[in-house]
């Protein structure tokens, strides 16, 4: 089990980096075809039980390459809309008490979506959040994730 | 003995299982700019077929207005679609009265 523990500043919730890749079959794919596999995207991350599927801005999604696996709908205010399905590879960096970069899935479904904010491009949502053990600590500013 | 008031005899509504779900005919159809606007538009109009051959619970692969396979899991259905059609972007739904949603998160700007 990998634990990262670490501060967070104000009054946003939680922080913290990740690497999103392509997905484990894609890489074997592109590697058997002599392609070349782009190098994973270091991005931010909040934790985010408001949502049932982790979330992509489409931004990463494009410089990525991702190719859709399908579309699934959501309700908004706006009425019911679909949003683009694409399979990621995620992980940690080796930062805050991780000494190696820790691949939390090889392949994982997530929602490609627009409107997150630039500082802040992936929704790590309660897909994810059910495999972990996530103490936040209010007071202190802090947060330990276990996974 | 105190007779019981039969409130339904028949009901048209179906049960709504719990989690995030919609009834597969309140699906929103593909919108234009959407990459999988064609496959969408096929599913929506295939499920109920689908359904009714008795494929509730498998995944079905989608690739333009073509029906390729019916896979008995996600990860089968991707796999057989990347092989076939390695440069594309391919929709692999799942085949279910009640279809699975996103639930949306206070953090998404929707209007964007």
């Amino acid at each position: 089990m990998g634990r990262v523990s670490m501060p967070y500043a104000g009054d946003d919730g939680p922080q913290f980096p990740v690497l999103i890749g392509l997905d484990g079959d894609r890489v074997t794919a592109l590697v058997d075809a002599g392609g070349v596999v782009p190098p994973p995207v270091f991005a931010t991350a909040t934790f985010d039980t408001g949502t049932n599927i982790s979330v992509l801005s489409r931004e990463i999604a494009a410089r990525l390459g991702l190719l859709p696996v399908g579309q699934r709908s959501s309700q908004t205010a706006g009425g019911v809309v679909a949003a683009s399905l694409d399979l990621v590879g995620f992980g940690l960096p080796p930062m805050f008490g991780l000494t190696e970069t820790a691949i939390l899935e090889e392949r994982l479904l997530v929602a490609v979506l627009p409107g997150l904010p630039d500082d802040a491009p992936v929704l790590f949502g309660m897909d994810l959040l059910n495999r972990c053990l996530l103490t936040i600590n209010g007071p202190a500013r802090s947060f330990a994730h276990e996974f | 003995m105190a007779a019981h008031r039969v409130l339904h005899t028949k009901t048209t509504i179906p049960f709504r299982p719990l989690g995030s779900v919609i009834h597969y005919s309140e699906l929103a159809p593909a919108t234009t700019d959407s990459t999988l606007a064609e496959e969408w538009e096929t599913f929506r109009r295939e499920l109920p077929e689908l359904l009714a051959k008795g494929f509730a619970g498998k995944h079905v692969l989608i690739v333009g207005s073509e029906i390729v396979v019916i896979a008995d899991t996600f990860v089968e259905a991707v796999a057989e679609g990347r092989r076939r059609f390695p440069d594309r972007p391919i929709a692999v739904p799942l085949i279910a009265e009640w279809q699975p949603m996103i639930r949306p998160s206070g953090g998404i700007r929707w209007a964007a």
